[in-house]
């Protein structure tokens, strides 16, 4: 039953607050922030009681057993992304309690908020691709309306785009599954995953790879599919910007491209491949890109393209290194990448822009988001001991001991860049000579907490790096994604026997 | 734990950091004098004992050598001098971020001569960089744009660093320093030693990634200046440096002779630009670069001698340039400007920074006795020995770098010259008629520099050589080491006997005029007032010298200058792409999915 928590809590906070507090305002923040701190509570729980289930949980939400039935499966690479997920969304909300002041409507975001997180929870605990594609959808158009959320032109058109583009992908990714369904007459990903190993590889699934490639490809910002993000992100407001870059194009994109090609398809090198390709065209391109934003937001945006495509080329490499890798930065980069963007929504909510050129010398008026600012910077730039550093140690480790060198040296030289945007933004907006914008209003006290807390976490969340701890924790959520098929044989003996073998 | 030596000397200035926190200024100032000190009688003790090693995590991270040993003994040392110096005078705008940062600053150095165990020397390594940035923003906004230049250098030997070691990593698939060795054979092993080289190279501000030490210093805290890139990144990056050419690989001579033509060219290119410098943040600043040439050279020899002489020169160079900086700090709290053109004839206000100074200038310019003179000595010894070992066309390549050597050596005293008649011997202008010596803590740390100078350069042989160096390489004698004769004393009774005669002419001959200037018929103003700086303008006017001057202040030899250029225009190439129309972004993502699929199904 702890499963379904994850999705009924957050759906039914999204509905109480439609329901009562559009009139009051503050119970909608109130109900929000409960049920983000209940499911945090939540997932820390399912996350250490994992290992004495034997490393999986499935929940068959009906009498009837999988395939004739939806089930939600909690194993280690889902349970770790909960709580990434659910950490990063509480102290959103957090944050959104007093940023979201300065726009009207304030239940309409809660709500939004609310139904996008079950969207994402969804999507880490389904078993099956249609509800995967369900629960995409509903968080996906929760956040085309976050993103447009300020109803100013220009966040119209960035939601427009969004929602145009996210809409060919999402029917890309529809088309897939029903190729798959078609061949294998079940949506279970454990079940279809049995009927390919057994049956051999058909000659249309690599259709079905191009297909959720590209689909997935756009959810997770991978160049080419990258377009909208620079658009999207920017235009949300800051706790939003804060989801979809540091958690929304991680579990739409990264988490559901490692879940069904790693555990289902058992990761076919030329996919893997074709992810380096993306994943490193990734990085430089949106290293490259960032470097001569003004836009402090905008910048992060296409931060969030480079970065994504360190956790993408981690994964691909397939070594148990990389993924380890791949999955440090995943964590990682939710953290930094979350605190950069509420740092940029301090920044705007106390001086009214985000234009880096009007900015200027804020570190002596806004202390503590200039700090926050400066750990981000740090953990991003893969400075030591902040987090980020060792993402970025053991990607590069696993580059070169897989023999990609080339992809090693690209992403040690894009680091580089990467800290010289940071600076950039250090220099413009708080160390250089005052700008033309003003300190207006003072960050309030929710806001600062949140960046604090972030902050914090950046320095703190170094520590699973420590042997042990890395081992117990980290370990077997390598092996989850490593182990390939082992996923199926965990699910398999919950499969109805009278299944279409 | 708490009782190792090596964990204390990381633990305990972090300690006082975390306490300084909360208490009030003075004891701040306290605190870190107390840590600071405690660090320096334990890096004694560490040096007096013979090896000591401490284990995180079921692995060795911290160890000492005789080369580890020696660093941290200086890093303390130099370290407490300065702090000295810092105890009054420090701006007031930063003093108390400046204390908790110079705490730190011993902890991140310790932990990098001591680290044994890659990773914690990579986190070390990136830590002491930081703390240059750090210290840089303190005077934000003057120093945003210099700091973030060498934060973007600093960072990018961090990266080659980890990149280095990664490889070494992967290739010897072990993580110990100390018991890594690597022949260079196969391209990944170059790669590891050319990335390390360039980490060194970043940190010591050696050609080609020096670029950034200049305009720091022109614009940093002048303590932190004198601290770090002046004394702490000298010792620290020329410890990689020394590690990497000593212990960490095997390399045939062409590679060296490579690193002594770099070595040769940083003397002098960083020595005719400190020439021409109007500023004397700048001109010390270049002077740092120019500098860490000789240790190239002389580490890049390969040799014990030249080994010796380049290990003395860093231990030098970081006492008497941060001597020189302090100096010049005490010069510029007086007065507020480190504009050559605008200072002079401080010398009867500040006797004893000017004495400080002047023992730093000739050490500098290596002027026997003193210290300069003995470590650039054994240099040029190790280059001509090296050069007597190889054939005919190495020896010609290797005989002008040392010529380069010895003439860039005529350089920094002509710019030395420069530097001690602008500031102290040419003419007070009226306005600093008032300036009075700098307080007691300045003065003082600043000829506890001066004296260390001396003492390192007239009993050269009885202490560094004997008690630092020569365990380093392993030999017992410099004697045999030596080519030709040197004595300490007879120079000495040389300089008594000029100084001497120098005196008796002056009592003699006491016949000097005084009278007041005129230009025309008037009585000279202070607009016609000569400063120290208009002679050597005729240099930068001088043919082919001109080109070059023009084209360095166009930053045509600046990396970082390259490097933005670069990622700039293919930035804005990327951009120009990303028009903002919908149809432009569907049409990527369709071309995506075919290829992708083109790829896929090739595969089949």
């Amino acid at each position: 039953m702890i499963l379904s928590q994850f999705i009924f809590v957050p759906l039914l906070a999204a509905f109480l607050i439609v329901l009562f507090a559009r009139k009051k305002e503050n119970f909608a923040a109130a109900i929000a922030l409960a049920a983000c701190a209940w499911i945090l509570i939540v997932s820390f729980i399912a996350f250490f009681k994992l290992p004495s289930h034997g490393g999986m949980i499935l929940n068959n939400t009906s009498g009837w057993k999988i395939p004739y039935t939806i089930c939600l499966i909690l194993d280690n690479l889902s349970s770790f992304m909960l709580i990434v997920v659910n950490l990063v969304a509480f102290l959103s909300a957090f944050y959104a309690i007093q940023y979201i002041n300065h726009f009207t409507g304030k239940w309409n975001f809660f709500a939004l908020f609310m139904l996008m997180l079950t969207g994402m929870n969804g999507v880490i605990l389904t078993g099956d691709f249609f509800n995967l594609y369900v629960f995409m959808e509903i968080s996906l158009f929760s956040a085309y309306a976050l993103v447009a959320f300020g109803t100013e032109s220009e966040e119209l058109e960035a939601a427009f785009k969004y929602a145009t583009m996210g809409a060919i992908t999402s029917t890309m990714i529809l088309f897939g599954i029903g190729i798959l369904y078609s061949y294998t007459s079940t949506l279970t990903m454990a079940d279809v995953g049995l009927q390919l190993r057994s049956g051999g590889t058909p000659k249309m699934i690599f259709l079905v790879y191009g297909l959720f490639i590209a689909g997935f490809g756009l959810k997770t910002a991978l160049v080419p599919f990258h377009a909208w993000l620079p658009d999207a992100h920017p235009s949300a407001p800051a706790p939003i910007s804060a989801m979809l870059s540091g958690v929304l194009i991680k579990t739409l994109g990264v988490y559901a491209l490692v879940r069904i090609f790693f555990n289902v398809f058992g990761a076919p090198t030329v996919v893997l491949q074709i992810l380096m390709l993306l994943g490193t065209l990734s990085i430089v391109i949106g290293g490259f890109l960032s470097i001569v934003q003004w836009d402090f937001k905008r910048l992060l945006g296409f931060s969030s393209v480079s970065q994504i495509g360190y956790v993408v080329i981690g994964f691909a490499l397939g070594t148990p290194l990389g993924i380890l890798g791949g999955i440090l930065h995943l964590f990682y980069h939710a953290i930094f990448k979350s605190l950069l963007f509420l740092d940029s929504g301090a920044v705007e909510y106390a001086t009214d822009t985000r234009d880096l050129r009007q900015l200027g010398g804020l570190s002596k008026e806004l202390k503590v988001t200039s700090a926050t600012n400066m750990v981000g910077t740090l953990s991003i730039s893969g400075i030591p001991p902040f987090n980020g550093f060792f993402s970025k140690l053991i990607i590069i480790i696993a580059c070169i001991s897989a023999g990609q060198i080339v992809i090693g040296i690209i992403a040690a030289l894009v680091s580089i860049v990467t800290l010289a945007y940071f600076l950039k933004v250090q220099k413009h907006a708080f160390y250089g000579k005052k700008g033309s914008a003003k300190v207006l209003e003072k960050v309030p006290f929710a806001m600062k907490t949140a960046m604090i807390i972030l902050a914090a976490l950046c320095l703190i969340s170094s520590a699973i790096m420590i042997p042990s701890i890395r081992k117990n924790y980290l370990n077997p959520i390598v092996e989850t994604v490593m182990g390939r098929t082992s996923y199926i044989d965990k699910v398999e003996p919950y499969l109805d026997n009278g299944s279409v073998k | 734990m708490w009782n190792n030596y090596l964990f204390l000397l990381v633990v305990i200035p972090i300690i006082a950091t975390i306490i300084n926190l909360f208490v009030p200024k003075i004891i701040k100032k306290l605190i870190t004098l107390a840590s600071v000190i405690w660090s320096l009688v334990l890096s004694i003790k560490v040096f007096s004992a013979t090896t000591l090693s401490f284990s995180l995590f079921g692995s060795t991270i911290f160890q000492t050598d005789t080369l580890s040993k020696f660093i941290l003994l200086f890093i303390n040392i130099l370290s407490t001098i300065i702090l000295i110096y810092c105890l009054k005078n420090v701006n007031k705008e930063y003093e108390g971020k400046f204390f908790l940062l110079f705490a730190l600053t011993v902890s991140f150095c310790n932990g990098v001569a001591v680290s044994s165990n890659m990773i914690a020397f990579l986190i070390f390594w990136g830590l002491s960089g930081l703390l240059v940035y750090l210290f840089g923003i303190l005077n934000a906004p003057k120093s945003a744009e210099s700091s973030r230049k060498a934060f973007i250098i600093i960072g990018t030997s961090d990266v080659l660093l980890l990149f280095g070691l990664a490889v070494m990593y992967v290739v010897t698939q072990n993580s110990d320093l100390y018991l890594t060795k690597i022949t260079l054979s196969s391209v990944l092993t170059y790669i590891a030693f050319f990335c390390l080289l360039l980490a060194s190279f970043a940190k010591a501000g050696a050609f080609p990634m020096h670029t950034w030490l200049p305009d720091y210093a022109k614009d940093a805290p002048i303590e932190a200046v004198a601290e770090l890139p002046a004394a702490m990144d000298k010792l620290l990056g020329i410890y990689l440096f020394a590690r990497i050419m000593m212990h960490l690989f095997v390399y045939p001579f062409a590679i060296q002779a490579i690193i002594m033509i770099i070595g040769a060219l940083t003397i002098i290119f960083a020595v005719m630009m400190a020439l021409v410098q109007h500023n004397a943040r700048k001109l010390l600043g270049y002077h740092a670069v120019s500098q860490v040439g000789y240790m190239i050279l002389g580490i890049g020899t390969g040799n014990p001698i030249g080994i010796i002489g380049g290990l003395f020169h860093m231990l030098n160079n970081a006492i008497y340039k941060s001597s020189l900086f302090l100096s010049l700090g005490s010069v510029e709290k007086r007065t507020g400007t480190s504009e050559l053109e605008d200072l002079g004839g401080l010398a009867r206000k500040m006797p004893l920074t000017f004495i400080a100074a002047l023992i730093g200038a000739l050490s500098i310019s290596g002027i026997p006795p003193l210290n300069g003179f003995f470590s650039k000595w054994m240099v040029y010894q190790g280059i001509l020995k090296t050069a007597s070992q190889h054939g005919s066309i190495w020896q010609i390549v290797l005989n002008v770098c040392f010529v380069l050597a010895v003439f860039g050596s005529a350089l920094t005293l002509a710019s030395f010259i420069k530097f001690i008649h602008a500031i102290f011997l040419s003419k007070l202008p009226k306005k600093y008629e008032g300036v009075k010596e700098i307080s007691f803590n300045n003065w003082f740390a600043n000829l506890l520099l001066g004296a260390l100078c001396v003492i390192f350069g007239v009993l050269v042989f009885a202490i560094p050589v004997k008690l630092f160096l020569l365990p380093i390489i392993g030999a017992g004698s410099i004697k045999t080491l030596l080519l030709g004769f040197y004595s300490s004393k007879i120079i000495l009774y040389f300089f008594a006997a000029s100084i001497l005669l120098g005196l008796i002419i002056y009592l003699v001959f006491k016949k000097i005029r005084f009278d007041d200037e005129y230009v025309g018929t008037y009585p000279t103003t202070e607009e016609h007032r000569a400063t120290g700086v208009e002679f050597y303008n005729e240099i930068s006017s001088m043919s082919p010298f001109n080109k070059i001057y023009k084209w360095a202040n166009k930053k045509y030899f600046d990396i970082y200058k390259w490097g933005t250029v670069f990622s700039l225009w293919l930035g804005n190439v990327f951009h120009n792409l990303h028009s903002g129309l919908l149809h432009t972004y569907a049409i990527w993502m369709l071309a995506g999915l075919v290829v992708v699929t083109i790829i896929l199904l090739s595969a089949i």
